[in-house]
């Protein structure tokens, strides 16, 4: 049985009327990369300010090793370091002075706070930026710079939330690689409103949304768990009402041995084992009934699609 | 030690902040300089005065005002004998003459003497009311009255203010250190705003560390301040009576509570502008109020150990504005600032601790609320 590093207990917090996480209770292994995957609002970023001691719940509890978090000694805190959705940066500090003063303040003497920075601006390239200003970096650095921030005092536990939002497409690669590097070292847990992200990171995915634990699983469970075979998605040219979108329904049910059909505006999206196989054979039928397709798509199934299944509701919507 | 490494944190900051620098040092820089070129007039004045007195019966007075003296020997006034009236009207407009005295003698032989001046101008009051000691006496010896009263002016001696700039000094250094209000307030303000306050919560920095740092940043300022206000001004004629570590001291004692009122104010704003404005208001505020700027009037509440306590000595920088004052304008001691110091320090503490309790609790524990 996999040792649990992390815990919550029916973690609940409130603000005013809205509740923004409900009841929330799961486990974070040893060595995990953990995904809290849900649309912005959704709870994620509350959820995480709790388990880091920074927010106090309204009810419930989270524990590290058994020891809850708001009676937690200096050695408890250290175990766990968190690198924010923001940006959380001292301007005019260099980038060797932010990540040595933050190692001092986790307990690390001056010595082996600025060994740790020079290191940790070594993996993430940074090293030539080590005497400049943050203020000075471009956004992506500034985000690497973040992520840093959290490691300098060697945590047993990583808290990254949304650590790929607004990176550019070259700071993305090396976060998501250093990120997968971080993996089985430590303890990862990463929210994020990116399935694909969650997929690719993530070795459990809890799917969050209103506050509430929908799911909690492997990616390949979760997609799994909506149907077997591929996903294929058919642009149409024309649009479709609630009558032909019927009537394609009832006709592409005789075709393949489909398990979910959906018909959204221009959209037909047809879920099958074999329905590669059965393309063409879609694809006159919709001919038969007056309809074109202008683009068709072969994908498997993602974490978005769990989403709608449990919600009826698209992550970004 | 973490106290030390976030205030050598603060002051890298604040090293590197052209515009916070120029706060704290140019602003009152700028009012020094302002100050020593408005104000280094001494307060002894030899006046220059204008008289017309066509009659020669009448010479024995304007000698009795070219003789005048103040105690030091200097002349009190600067005689200047005219025949035209109209000619003194504009040397009086522009305030480059104190007065135009006018002596005549009546039909009956009544000494008549007239001053003619600009009534908003103060050199005018006082040149006309040590006028009229002089002339007094010139006519009770010219009645042959005896010298009842013997009136002489002695200043405190040299350990006292020689002008109004001397005096001003103290007031400067005041307001210099005051500006750590807003200061303190823009840069905790900072650190709420950047969220950096919550990356040092989860740390194993504890409060009291944080507000430490940040007052040991402070009080290096509040040194450095002392030191260039002083410096600055003994060079810009400034004649210091007393002892520079002991007014660094009263710097210090009143930097407490600058940080704690900074504290308190970053409490209650959204940001580094709302910090200098708020913070600025509550320093000026409390500089007026000391009567660091201009002496108030008395409103005496009690006494305490023999010490008048009026209504504004609330404010710990009153208490250390007189202390400053004592110490650099008369040359105080320690004993002498004793029952200043005392209270500037005792309500120093006060505001602080208010201020780091606020700030506690608003700030440095587990919120209710997410930011």
């Amino acid at each position: 049985m996999a040792n649990v590093v992390l815990q919550t207990e029916d973690l609940t917090k409130h603000y005013g009327s809205l509740t923004a996480v409900k009841d929330l209770t799961l486990e974070v292994h040893e060595g995990e990369v953990f995904g809290f995957l849900g649309p912005n609002g959704a709870g994620k970023t509350t959820s995480i300010n709790m388990m880091c001691g920074l927010l106090k719940p309204d009810a419930g509890r989270v524990t590290i090793h058994g020891t809850p978090v708001t009676d937690a000694d200096d050695e408890t805190r250290s175990r766990v370091g968190v690198c924010p959705q923001e940006i959380v940066l001292w301007e005019r500090l260099t980038c060797l002075e932010q990540l040595q003063f933050i190692g001092q303040m986790y307990g690390l003497t001056a010595r082996d706070a600025r060994r740790r920075g020079e290191e940790l601006l070594e993996e993430l390239d940074l090293s030539d930026k080590r005497n400049k200003q943050a203020r000075t970096l471009s956004g992506g650095m500034q985000r690497r710079l973040n992520l840093l921030m959290a490691l300098v005092h060697d945590p047993e536990i990583v808290v990254l939330d949304e650590p790929e939002a607004g990176l550019d497409p070259q700071s993305r690669i090396k976060v998501r690689e250093y990120i997968q590097s971080l993996a089985r070292i430590k303890t990862v847990i990463v929210t994020t409103h990116n399935m694909d992200e969650a997929d690719r990171v993530a070795d459990r995915v809890a799917i969050i949304d209103h506050g509430e634990l929908l799911v909690l699983d492997t990616p390949e469970a979760l997609k799994r768990s909506v149907g077997e075979g591929d996903v294929v998605e058919i642009g149409l040219d024309g649009s479709l009402d609630g009558d032909s979108g019927k009537q394609i329904q009832e006709m592409l049910a005789s075709l393949v041995s489909q398990t979910a059909v959906d018909v959204e505006r221009n959209l037909l999206t047809v879920r099958a084992l074999n329905a590669v196989g059965a393309l063409p054979a879609i694809l006159n039928a919709l001919e038969a009934t007056g309809l074109q397709a202008s683009e068709v798509r072969v994908r498997e199934n993602t974490l978005e699609d769990v989403f709608i299944q449990l919600t009826g509701r698209r992550l970004r919507e | 030690m973490r106290a030390l490494i976030v205030a050598r944190k603060s002051l890298l900051e604040m090293m590197r902040e052209l515009q916070l620098l120029g706060l704290i040092v140019l602003l009152p820089l700028i009012f020094l300089v302002i100050t020593a070129v408005s104000y280094s007039a001494p307060f002894l004045v030899t006046h220059p005065i204008w008289v017309i007195s066509p009659d020669p019966d009448n010479a024995g007075l304007v000698a009795a005002l070219e003789s005048a003296r103040y105690a030091n020997g200097q002349p009190i006034f600067d005689v200047t004998m005219i025949a035209d009236q109209a000619a003194a009207e504009e040397p009086l407009k522009k305030q480059t003459l104190a007065a135009l005295v006018v002596i005549e003698s009546d039909a009956d032989g009544t000494l008549s003497v007239t001053l003619r001046g600009d009534a908003l101008y103060m050199p005018f009051y006082k040149a006309g009311t040590i006028m009229g000691r002089v002339i007094q006496e010139y006519a009770d010896n010219a009645a042959g009255l005896p010298r009842i009263v013997q009136i002489a002016e002695e200043p405190l001696g040299e350990a006292s203010p020689q002008n109004w700039f001397d005096w001003y000094v103290p007031g400067n250094t005041i307001f210099a250190l005051m500006l750590i209000i807003p200061q303190t307030a823009m840069l905790v303000a900072r650190e709420i705003r950047w969220n950096t306050l919550r990356r040092l919560r989860i740390t194993r920095l504890r409060a009291g560390d944080l507000l430490a740092g940040i007052s040991l940043a402070q009080m290096a300022v509040a040194v450095l301040q002392v030191v260039i206000m002083v410096v600055a001004a003994l060079a810009l004629g400034f004649q210091s009576q007393g002892s520079l570590g002991l007014a660094i001291v009263v710097g210090l004692a009143i930097c407490f509570s600058a940080v704690g009122q900074g504290l308190i104010v970053a409490c209650f704003v959204e940001n580094d502008s709302q910090a200098a404005n708020l913070g600025a208001t509550v320093a000026m505020f409390q500089v007026f109020l000391s009567g660091a700027m201009y002496p108030l009037p008395s409103m005496t509440l009690f006494t305490l150990m023999g010490h008048q306590i009026d209504l504004f000595e609330i404010f710990p920088v009153t208490h250390g504005f007189l202390a400053l004052q004592q110490v650099i304008n008369y040359g105080a001691g320690l004993r002498e600032i004793g029952f200043r110091l005392g209270a500037t320090l005792l309500l120093s503490a006060l505001y602080f601790a208010v201020g780091v309790l606020i700030f506690q609790r608003r700030q440095m524990h587990s919120t209710s609320r997410n930011s």
